[in-house]
């Protein structure tokens, strides 16, 4: 019986040393966003007096590192075009791409730039995989302007199995993610006094993201 | 029933009709000329709902023009020109009633 106990503990102990703070996973984990395991988006929203609009951008690319060991040491980095945002109105979004708002010719892309996670909580894990939530923090950078952001993220990681298989190989992962930015931060004037009136001095972006590892 | 009457009946019918077209399209700020198509599905690896997103050419009519140069590509266009024909039928009105007295 005595030595049933000592095994029992030696099983657990070993278990607890090697499980890490993504289960079984080991080491870090490459994940890059990928149209079969589900459509990244960037959902953009403008809150003003006098209108309120919405738009989105679905060429999202980009890659980040799960750090299994120290999720805290993840890094990454989503960027999109400026060009592939729409908010249904054609007249606005070419105000949008113009020089005034994001000057899209000058700078074509929008990037967010993960260093780091902080505050990270599991919330769930099991056989099938792990939720945890944490803040990304990292470096916005818009309209040629580098700012530090902070995102809020909920990371779903399915670990592979013969179901995720048929979507794409490897670990599937899926990132909710919510910030804002405020656009005279980043230069962003336009022209007149629309922001604040017609265009909303911070902008919240709702982004998802889905990607698979690499083995 | 005098000309400027029916007139003024027929620009009222198409006030209406218009401002119902607005109301359908969501009370749109700016007229659009794409909708966007979403569709919900279920996602049985994550465990959520997911949405399909798409653009489609749609024209959704709004109160203000999305060209400054097309003025009547909006609502607002039609509401000025009917209540400034709807003076001006009014005035002949007037202005025949009295004549006729």
């Amino acid at each position: 019986m005595k030595s049933l106990i000592v095994l029992y503990a030696f099983i657990f102990t070993t278990l607890n040393v090697y499980a890490t703070q993504l289960g079984n996973v080991k080491g870090k984990k490459l994940v890059t966003l990928n149209k079969a395991v589900g459509s990244s988006i960037v959902k953009f929203y403008s809150n003003s007096p006098f209108e309120k609009f919405e738009g989105n951008s679905q060429s999202l690319q980009g890659s980040f590192t799960l750090v299994a060991d120290q999720l805290e040491q993840s890094t990454g980095q989503i960027s999109f075009p400026v060009n592939s945002m729409k908010t249904g109105l054609s007249k606005r979004d070419d105000h949008m791409y113009g020089k005034d708002w994001l000057d899209s010719k000058t700078y074509p892309m929008i990037t967010f730039d993960v260093k780091k996670f902080t505050g990270i909580a599991i919330k769930k894990a099991d056989i099938a995989g792990i939720e945890f939530s944490a803040i990304a923090e990292g470096l916005c950078t818009l309209k040629g302007v580098a700012k530090s952001a902070k995102a809020k993220i909920y990371v779903k990681y399915v670990f592979e199995s013969e179901t995720t298989k048929k979507r794409a190989e490897g670990d599937l992962v899926m990132v909710d993610a919510d910030f804002s930015v405020s656009l005279k931060d980043f230069n962003v004037l336009g022209k007149s006094d629309i922001i604040g009136s017609k265009v909303g001095e911070n902008i919240d972006l709702d982004i998802k993201l889905f990607g698979n590892s690499s083995h | 029933m005098t000309g400027w009457r029916i007139l003024q009946i027929c620009l009222f019918i198409v006030t209406l009709s218009l401002t119902g077209l607005w109301v359908k399209d969501g009370f749109q700020v700016f007229t659009k000329d794409k909708s966007e198509k979403i569709t919900i599905q279920q996602d049985e690896i994550f465990g959520t709902t997911i949405e399909k997103r798409e653009w489609v050419e749609d024209f959704q009519f709004g109160l203000l023009p999305d060209d400054p140069l097309q003025p009547y590509r909006s609502l607002s266009f039609y509401l000025v020109v009917t209540i400034f024909a709807l003076a001006i039928a009014q005035r002949n009105i007037s202005k025949s009633s009295k004549a006729s007295l």
